[in-house]
């Protein structure tokens, strides 16, 4: 009896694993269910983007430049990189001249004539407005 | 009963005035008494007359008619003869006579024209033979007295004058005694003279005097309190006394000797001579021993117009050998055939074009001209030696001190001609001094037993050679007790120096007016600069230079503990020197010590621009902060070798690599590096834009390193990846960042970019709590071996965010990925996710102290199972596979 009893407790140990570890692949796949690949016009990106202090120009051509007036840079002084956006992705490359590459990547949010809302992987929120 | 037998008593006595004539027409000679009281006293005896006759004539003349005509007479003759007259021919007696308006005219040419005439004389003469003999002669012409004594005879046949005549004169004064030389005998050669004084002649007049020859005239002169001017001699002689020797021979070369002349010039300047003049009365010849004592300012004539100001006793000694002639205007080039004059100044004062002084307590010098030795072949023309115990050269129109000053000077100079215009000036000297000084607004120097060459050869040329050298930059000159410069104190024990120097006057800087090209040697030179904490010793100094490059063979410098020994090229001097290009340097240093602090706080702001300077002085100013400011205007690259070098605290080992500064920026490349932890490759570059705003980047490479050495040398790499503490062993660690920094060295975060790759293997997993609580929250066995096989992971960092790339880590039988960030605040946000033996994720979440664990999701379960690998995560690897790439770039 006492043995059955162990097999019985057993069995539905490993059931109620089964059952956990179900609802668990459920939910994560659930999850790639409701992941919303949106894409965004990569040519409203082109321009001057600011955010309080901190500037951002996107060229056409894949290049841009960034500067922060709170540490007495100006335009001419800016840091270049390179970016690409494909769907909801933006990647900057941000170069080094020392040689070498910080690449940096986020997931916008949003992105039109007049606003540009981008986050990354650790939930650092940028909202920028276009600087005409 | 013939005449000779005639005894006559003659006893006459007040004949009444009657004329007298005698015509001898055998030897064509008259003579002619007009109203002649004439008293006779004597005898007559066979042809002999012998008595004495006085008389008192109203006039007398002499003709005797020849070749030539003599003629002799004068007005108011009183004479006395006592002597014989022998058979009307021979006379023999003494004379005595006066008288007025005398004429002696040999044809044409008056010997006397005019003048009273007393003589005196005990004379024989032959009437036939026209022979003629004086003894105790004594004339007085216009009150000049003259004794002659001798003979002369008119020849017969020809009429030609044969002299044998010694005379003495009295004390002449010579402006009377002039006009009485017959123009004759001298011509016009004293026309241009003007002479007076005191003179007195003894001598001989021998010779014949015809047509054709005149006879030699000899005189001791000595002349007294006289005065003497000659045109074309710019200068006037007054006291006059001087003991000469006269040969006047107008047939051939008539000379003087100057036994003994002294006199004045110019009111009180002495002048003496001594020597021979040949050929007196034409192209003259002199060989002149002079001496003077003479004051400067009384030769301002003889001076270049540009000199101004002139004081000073000149004690000059002249040796001249030189050729006169007054049809001809003076030169000295071609006048002068040898000189040899030895001056001594004292007190000499010069202002040259009111603006530079020269003086001298004491300077002699030696003129040779022309020169025999012509060791520079510059064509010699005037040596000078030139001595001096003291010499000043002083600007003295410019308000800050600009002098040059020498002690016990030796010069030994030549030139070329210093008369030809048409030829460029060329001068060689040696030079030796005990000590000079120079001083140039705020730099002085002083150089000690300097000795060489300076000559403008080809180029102006400087030889030098000294003992000791010292020169500062600064006010030094302005105090009275100290000959430190407040900026630069420069000295050196030993130094040679060979250098040319061609002066362009249309060139702005000083460097390329003078465009030296030098060659210099020096041992054990110092510098003390101010702001530097160490002198700068220099053992030895070995250098070319030029304005086209400068060529250092050897230069062996120490300041404080860094002793560098530098080798190599700099070029582009000219370009810099006129602001349009850079300093270009291709160096070899080698340094068994190097104090890079040092170095940097030696280098600060070398060549700034003014802009940059004035940010600095701002800042420095308003908030104390002075960044090191690279040198500017330079292009240097320097290939380094260094044994020891040490950098804010640390000290590094076996340097090898290059630096090179250009403009601004300052790059260390591929420096590889020693110290106890690691091997290091190090590439840096700082560039100062501006002064709150300074680029820093570095690439660092660092190899076979011990964890715990590395965090402690730099500790930033905790803050970069705080769990490598968690572990033990050795890493290779590559880490580039860049970022710009305001003027007091903080970090403008906004600029902050760096990436970083670190590799370890067979590390070991220290038994600290954070491990504790991670095994535990995974469910590691605790007989679980905390080794690692291998660790690879990159990093990067972005203003204050560090994000770590996922990397794979194996301990015993678990395998785990590991990624997430972490900021500069200390916040963390990280993801363990367990791929084996079972997938689970911990998140390690919070600040560093307060950090919470919590189970979830393996964030990168597939990353590593490449049929797995989801997009997200290729995007992940790509950008591992970029950072590591371009890190590995920067590796040669």
């Amino acid at each position: 009896m006492r043995k059955n009893h162990h097999i019985i407790q057993s069995i539905r140990k490993n059931c109620i694993f089964g059952l956990f570890f179900c609802l668990i692949v459920l939910l994560m796949a659930s999850c790639d269910l409701f992941n919303r690949d949106e894409k965004f016009d990569k040519t409203l990106l082109s321009g001057y983007w600011v955010k309080g202090t901190l500037h951002e120009f996107y060229n056409a051509n894949g290049t841009g430049y960034t500067w922060d007036t709170a540490d007495d840079v100006t335009e001419e002084e800016a840091q270049p990189f390179t970016w690409t956006l494909e769907k909801a992705t933006l990647t900057q490359i941000h170069q080094m001249e020392m040689g070498g590459n910080v690449p940096k990547t986020y997931t916008v949010t949003k992105l039109n004539t007049t606003s540009l809302e981008y986050h990354d992987d650790y939930g650092k929120y940028y909202s920028f407005v276009k600087d005409k | 009963m013939t005449p000779q037998r005639l005894i006559i008593l003659l006893i006459c006595k007040k004949l009444k005035p009657i004329d007298f004539r005698y015509l001898n027409l055998q030897s064509r000679q008259t003579a002619e008494v007009k109203e002649a009281d004439l008293t006779v006293k004597g005898t007559y005896e066979n042809g002999l007359l012998n008595g004495k006759a006085d008389l008192d004539a109203k006039s007398l003349v002499f003709v005797m008619v020849d070749s030539t005509v003599l003629h002799f007479s004068g007005d108011n003759v009183q004479a006395t003869y006592d002597g014989s007259f022998t058979d009307f021919n021979l006379i023999d007696g003494n004379l005595e006579a006066d008288m007025q308006n005398t004429v002696l005219r040999l044809d044409t040419t008056h010997y006397l024209n005019g003048m009273d005439l007393s003589v005196s004389s005990d004379l024989q003469v032959d009437l036939a033979a026209r022979d003629f003999q004086l003894e105790k002669t004594q004339l007085i012409l216009d009150k000049q007295e003259l004794e002659v004594n001798g003979s002369f005879q008119v020849d017969t046949t020809n009429s030609d004058i044969h002299t044998d005549l010694h005379y003495k004169t009295g004390d002449w004064i010579i402006e009377e005694v002039l006009p009485m030389i017959p123009r004759a005998l001298i011509g016009n050669k004293l026309d241009d003279i003007q002479i007076d004084g005191h003179i007195a002649l003894e001598g001989d007049v021998k010779g014949t005097f015809s047509e054709t020859q005149t006879p030699k005239v000899t005189s001791d002169i000595a002349w007294h309190n006289g005065r003497f001017a000659m045109k074309d001699l710019p200068l006037d002689f007054e006291k006059a006394d001087g003991l000469f020797d006269l040969n006047l021979d107008l047939d051939n070369q008539s000379n003087v000797t100057i036994r003994s002349l002294s006199a004045t010039t110019r009111k009180r300047n002495l002048v003496t001579a001594t020597g021979t003049v040949k050929n007196l009365l034409g192209n003259m010849l002199l060989d002149i021993f002079a001496t003077g004592k003479l004051y400067i300012t009384d030769f301002a004539d003889f001076l270049p117009e540009d000199f101004t100001q002139y004081d000073g006793k000149a004690n000059i000694q002249a040796k001249t050998q030189l050729s006169y002639d007054p049809e001809t205007t003076f030169s000295i080039d071609k006048n002068i055939i040898k000189a040899i004059i030895d001056g001594q100044f004292t007190d000499l004062e010069l202002l040259y074009d009111d603006t530079m002084l020269v003086y001298s307590p004491d300077l002699h010098v030696d003129l040779t001209f022309p020169v025999t030795e012509k060791p520079y072949k510059i064509n010699e023309w005037l040596n000078a030696k030139v001595k001096t115990s003291d010499l000043l050269i002083r600007n003295t129109r410019s308000h800050t001190r600009k002098e040059i000053r020498g002690s016990t000077i030796q010069l030994d100079a030549y030139t070329n001609n210093l008369l030809d215009s048409t030829i460029e000036l060329k001068f060689a000297t040696t030079y030796q001094l005990n000590q000079l000084n120079i001083w140039a607004d705020t730099i002085s120097a002083q150089f000690f037993q300097p000795q060489g060459v300076l000559n403008n050869t080809n180029q102006m040329r400087l030889d030098y050679n000294g003992n000791d050298v010292r020169v500062y930059v600064g006010n030094s000159w302005q105090s009275t007790c100290s000959s430190m410069g407040d900026l630069i104190d420069f000295t050196t024990d030993k130094i040679s120096l060979n250098a040319e120097i061609d002066y362009k006057d249309n060139e702005e800087h000083p460097l390329l007016q003078w465009s030296p090209v030098v060659k210099l040697q020096a041992t054990n030179a110092k510098a003390e600069i101010r702001d530097l904490e160490h002198a700068v010793e220099v053992p030895t100094l070995n250098l070319d230079f030029n304005t086209q490059k400068c060529v250092l063979k050897k230069a062996n410098l120490k300041f404080g503990q860094s002793d560098v020994n530098l080798t190599g090229t700099i070029t582009g001097i000219e370009p810099y020197l006129r602001s349009n290009g850079l300093l270009k340097g291709n160096l070899e240093l080698v340094a068994n010590y190097l104090n890079l602090n040092e170095l940097i706080a030696f280098v600060n702001g070398f060549g700034a621009p003014d802009s940059l300077v004035e940010q600095a002085e701002q800042i420095a100013a308003e908030t104390g902060d002075s960044p090191f400011l690279v040198p500017f205007g330079i292009d240097v690259n320097m290939n380094t070798t260094i044994k020891k070098a040490l950098y804010e605290e640390t000290e590094f080992r076996n340097i090898d690599g290059r630096v090179y500064v250009k403009d601004g920026v300052l790059v260390l490349e591929e420096m590889g590096l020693t110290n106890d932890a690691a091997r290091m490759q190090l590439t840096a570059m700082y560039r100062t834009p501006r002064m709150n705003h300074l680029f820093l980047g570095f690439d660092f490479h660092l190899l076979d390193i011990k964890i715990d050495k590395l965090i402690a040398m730099i500790p930033e790499v905790d803050t970069l990846l705080p769990m490598l503490k968690a572990f033990s062993g050795n890493a290779e660690f590559h880490f580039a960042a860049e970022t710009y920094l305001k003027s007091n060295y903080d970090i403008k975060y906004s600029t902050l970019r760096g990436a970083a790759a670190i590799n370890g293997h067979d590390l070991v997993v220290l038994d600290n709590d954070t491990y504790k609580k991670i095994a535990k929250k995974l469910m590691f066995s605790k007989k679980t071996e905390n080794k690692i096989d291998s660790l690879s992971t990159e990093i990067t960092i972005y203003k204050n965010e560090i994000d770590v790339y996922p990397f794979l880590l194996s301990i015993d039988k678990y395998s785990a990925i590991i990624s997430g960030r972490h900021n500069l605040d200390l916040t963390y946000d990280y993801n363990i996710s367990l791929v084996k033996p079972i997938r689970i994720g911990l998140d390690i979440i919070g600040l560093e102290d307060r950090l919470k664990f919590k189970v979830g999701k393996a964030k990168y379960a597939t990353l590593f199972v490449p049929e797995k690998r989801k997009v997200v995560e290729s995007n992940v690897l790509e950008l591992k596979t970029l950072i590591n790439k371009t890190l590995q770039e920067n590796v040669r």
